[in-house]
């Protein structure tokens, strides 16, 4: 009989005490993260990658999210491959395997678009930091929510700041060209483009998809030749990018001005490994490291080139990775739950005003109701001697901008 | 009318380079009937080994095609001894298929390996030739194109030699027509099929060597010559080094000259239809010959 | 003393079915042995287990009391064994010269050597005036001599004539039949040849194995063989056999 006393005491000791372990135990908060982390991607994708797991070291090592008890935000990684199926089979292994509260991703669009899908079908929330295909948030999707500005909204942007120039300097763009990858996020450019150059009257004289994968870039740069448009509007990842500088340079295509679109263009590979090409080169961009809006923007910068093993910079993609691994962190303080549909309910109701969020250049940081943030917009970079000086919209510019560019046989 | 003739030039220096490297996966195909594709990996690891040479000797990157040839032939001499020659040995029937299956594993291999020791970051080598330009009659001409092109003929030239005049040519040949036979003669069938996947990536050795200065190096760059060079093998004609060479002109051509013309995002479905139209009227492709 | 070639008990199976069963010979050095049978009796698979293609389930292949039987077929050839095809196989596109050359260079590295040799076998088979034609443009009768050509070229002491003469008319027949007497007067080569037309095997055999269902079922001199009523059953079927 006493033993069996003994026996009861000692197992229900066990279970009070396995009891208090878990509930003592630091709890967390599983997030997956959906980007391309091999083939041609991989360098993009890394690049996010350490932005985020900079934002999140930041936020454990703040003391976690305080309303859960400090519970450690968990990043998963899930490689998509650039590839819109994958993508979407990832995420739903990141939601009924991992178990995860909520997802950020995909970089590119396609691969957004259809991830998305399968997040909203799970009623898991996911937060788009950096694909711009507009469809993204026109879907009426209850569950996914972009930071990143609009592509279509771009392509307004840069023909605002073509006409803008313009009239500052008084050289004038008559004619446009715009040659772009053959993909989501470079067709959802292209379109409004031709939708709105002639609008403002811009003639657009060049419009050129070339196809993924495009091994020689000289028949795009010697049609661009011919066209001879005043400014050139260009949309491309990085080995193209690559590719298309090098050969506007050795063709000597001479233009007003050549204006990127992000992606490619702000990578750091692009200015490392193009050179003195890339000079007054423009790149319309989310984020640049010289913005003055904010003193976070040089602290949170620096930070990161600290951590970074090759002390990198933030380029715009990654700078929106670590902001939105704070807004997702903003939206969890707030739900003070793991439970997907409360994250949902936090974010669409988030208004960030400060923190670290706030390196991107716009307050406050809120949703509407499609899921597309408010207030997001966009600036235009020059480089100049290798940096990135944001040149355009004035007020938040470092640096004035030369325009038109010189031309190849004027340079050194 | 200038801008067309430009781009003519410009389809015909860059096909001789998509023909080179069509060249060696003509090869390989035409005497060992391996269906290579990791072809796309191995141009990437001839394209590192050229960066590496060039990065550490410091030599022009016209002679660095000859050191990186002497260590890529070995590694293609050790890839057919390692991997594909056991599986030949095993399975006699269903090899093909197999090999199909190891070599694109293989490529997923190569890739990723190169991803893991070399990085994701695109590296460009910058040589006395890059960015270099020869304006001839209003016409810019890109030098690094213009040598690769012109040494390609000439490598070209140097391999049909070796195998129209030389004693180990002579046995590569008679194997690719009729291994039984070639092996009554004496002639030890897996050791031509290991020279000859080393010679094939020698070749890709100096596609690489060509391709370094005014291009870029990255763990998939492969992938943006692999497809191409298997259409141009059998638009060539399968097996045929003329023929492949030829057929990287003809897809040079179409890919400078058809853009000048319609949406580059048409002309890689241009390829194929000038392609399908090729098989429709010469099923053995261009220089390929009769079955009998 | 050790015969100069001799099989014993090799067999070979595909499958269930035994393509060769049993078989045992000798051959003397210097010999000319007919090899006959119906279709399927298994005569190639024979010559295609003595030169290395296919490895016997059973049974030893002794060339001068050394047992060859499982070697690579490019050993084998080294060893001394040449053959010629049923279907012929010269490599087609390369040159006459260039196809007795491959074989050539077997046996020697220079050049010079290899050259000379080729020629001296062409001119033999009186092919040296079409050295430098393709090989896929000769007519049936100068490719199976091509064929006999680059055997020769590597220098065999027992060579395997598979169906030289199939698809020949009367004239090239008969010089056909000169031609492999030659090869074993002027250069001593021991040959064991597989025909169908018997007028050659008669005039040729210095003796005659008969095979069938992959038996060796008669040998001996060729008049003899012949007559024999197993070998007349097997070729013509029962009903003659017995008539």
């Amino acid at each position: 009989m006493r033993g069996k006393v003994a026996c009861i005491v000692s197992v229900c000791c066990m279970v009070l005490l396995l009891g208090f372990g878990t509930a003592f135990a630091q709890q967390e908060i599983k997030i997956g993260v959906l980007i391309p982390l091999s083939g041609s991607m991989a360098v993009i994708g890394e690049n996010l990658q350490m932005a985020h797991d900079f934002a999140a070291k930041e936020i454990n090592d703040a003391g976690g999210v305080k309303s859960l008890k400090g519970a450690k935000i968990k990043l998963i990684y899930a490689d998509t491959r650039g590839d819109p199926k994958v993508g979407m089979s990832e995420a739903e292994r990141l939601i009924v395997r991992e178990g995860v509260s909520a997802i950020m991703g995909a970089f590119q669009s396609s691969v957004s678009y259809t991830s998305t899908e399968v997040a909203e079908k799970y009623q898991v929330p996911y937060l788009v930091p950096n694909s711009l295909m507009d469809q993204i948030t026109e879907r009426g999707f209850k569950y996914t929510f972009r930071v990143e500005r609009k592509g279509s909204y771009w392509a307004k942007d840069q023909i605002d700041f073509i006409l803008d120039m313009g009239k500052k300097t008084g050289v004038q763009a008559k004619t446009i060209g715009v040659v772009y990858e053959n993909t989501d996020m470079g067709q959802s450019i292209a379109k409004a483009i031709r939708k709105l150059a002639p609008e403002h009257g811009l003639k657009v004289v060049l419009d050129e998809g070339y196809p993924p994968k495009t091994a020689d870039m000289t028949p795009v740069v010697l049609k661009m030749k011919r066209a001879n448009p005043d400014v050139v509007i260009l949309n491309s990842y990085i080995s193209d990018a690559i590719l298309l500088m090098r050969t506007i340079a050795d063709q000597r295509v001479n233009t007003m001005a050549l204006l990127g679109s992000s992606s490619g263009y702000s990578d750091p590979s692009f200015v490392k490994e193009v050179g003195k090409l890339a000079e007054y080169f423009f790149d319309l961009t989310e984020w640049t490291t010289d913005l003055k809006h904010s003193p976070l923007v040089a602290q949170k910068n620096a930070a990161f080139k600290k951590w970074t093993k090759d002390h990198r910079d933030f380029n715009g993609g990654a700078a929106f990775c670590y902001a939105s691994t704070y807004i997702l962190y903003d939206a969890l303080e707030k739900a003070a739950s793991t439970d997907p549909k409360r994250i949902r309910d936090a974010l669409a109701t988030v208004k960030i005003t400060k923190g670290p969020a706030m390196i991107i250049p716009w307050t406050p940081i809120e949703f509407d109701a499609e899921g597309q943030a408010r207030g997001a917009r966009m600036l235009v970079i020059q480089y100049r001697d290798g940096q990135r000086k944001s040149v355009w919209p004035a007020n938040i510019a470092s640096t004035a901008p030369v325009w038109p560019m010189p031309k190849w046989e004027e340079r050194k | 009318m200038t801008g067309i003739i430009e781009a003519a030039v410009n389809g015909i220096l860059m096909g001789g380079l998509y023909g080179l490297i069509a060249v060696s996966l003509s090869l390989i195909f035409g005497v060992a009937k391996i269906v290579n594709f990791a072809h796309g990996a191995l141009l990437m690891v001839a394209l590192f080994t050229v960066y590496w040479i060039l990065e550490l000797l410091k030599v022009d990157p016209y002679l660095s095609a000859l050191l990186a040839g002497c260590f890529l032939f070995f590694f293609g001499y050790y890839f057919q001894r390692l991997f594909i020659e056991p599986i030949l040995k095993r399975e006699k029937d269903t090899a093909a298929l197999t090999v199909i299956l190891l070599t694109s594993g293989l490529m997923l291999i190569i890739e990723n390996s190169a991803l893991l020791l070399f990085g994701a970051d695109y590296r460009t080598v910058r040589t006395a030739y890059t960015g270099k330009v020869w304006e001839v009659a209003g016409l810019y001409i890109m030098q690094p194109r213009l040598i690769g092109f012109v040494l390609s003929v000439v490598l070209i030239r140097l391999l049909e030699f070796y195998l129209r005049r030389t004693n180990f040519g002579r046995a590569i040949r008679a194997t690719s027509q009729d291994r039984e036979a070639a092996r009554l003669m004496g002639i030890d069938d897996y050791r031509v099929y290991k020279v000859t996947f080393g010679i094939g990536t020698v070749i890709l050795g100096f596609a690489a060597a060509f391709l370094t200065p005014f291009y870029f190096i990255h763990p998939a760059v492969g992938d943006l010559f692999v497809g191409k060079s298997f259409v141009i093998v059998v638009l060539g004609g399968l097996g045929s080094i003329t023929g492949a060479f030829l057929g990287g002109l003809i897809v040079g051509l179409i890919e400078s000259v058809g853009a000048q013309f319609i949406n580059s995002a048409m002309v890689e479905s241009l390829i194929f239809i000038v392609f399908i139209a090729c098989l429709v009227i010469r099923p053995m492709g261009l220089l390929g010959k009769e079955r009998e | 003393m050790v015969p100069f070639f001799k099989i014993e008990h090799l067999e070979k199976r595909f499958g269930g079915l035994a393509a060769v069963n049993n078989v045992s010979m000798t051959i003397g050095e210097g010999e000319i042995v007919g090899l006959i049978g119906p279709n399927g009796a298994g005569k190639t698979t024979l010559f295609n287990v003595i030169t290395g293609v296919y490895a016997p389930k059973r049974g030893k292949v002794l060339l001068k009391g050394q047992d060859i039987a499982g070697l690579k077929p490019e050993r084998i050839c080294a060893m001394g064994i040449g053959r010629t095809f049923q279907i012929v196989k010269p490599f087609s596109s390369l040159t006459v010269l260039d196809n007795v050359l491959v074989a050539a260079y077997r046996r020697t590295a220079s050049r010079q050597e290899a050259t000379d040799a080729a020629m001296d076998i062409l001119r033999f088979l009186a092919l040296d005036e079409k050295s430098a034609t393709l090989a896929a443009h000769l007519t049936l009768a100068q490719k199976k001599r091509l064929e006999m050509a680059r055997a020769l070229a590597t220098r065999p002491i027992f060579l395997l004539l598979d169906e030289t003469l199939a698809g020949l008319n009367h004239t090239e027949i008969d010089r056909m039949i000169e031609t492999v007497q030659q090869v074993r007067e002027r250069r001593g080569v021991t040959i064991l040849a597989v025909e169908h037309v018997m007028r050659a095997v008669m005039k040729i055999s210095d003796r005659v194995v008969v095979m069938d269902e992959g038996k060796k079922i008669a040998e001996g001199p060729p008049e003899e063989v012949v007559r024999k009523p197993e070998v007349i059953k097997a070729y013509l079927g029962d009903d003659y056999g017995s008539a």
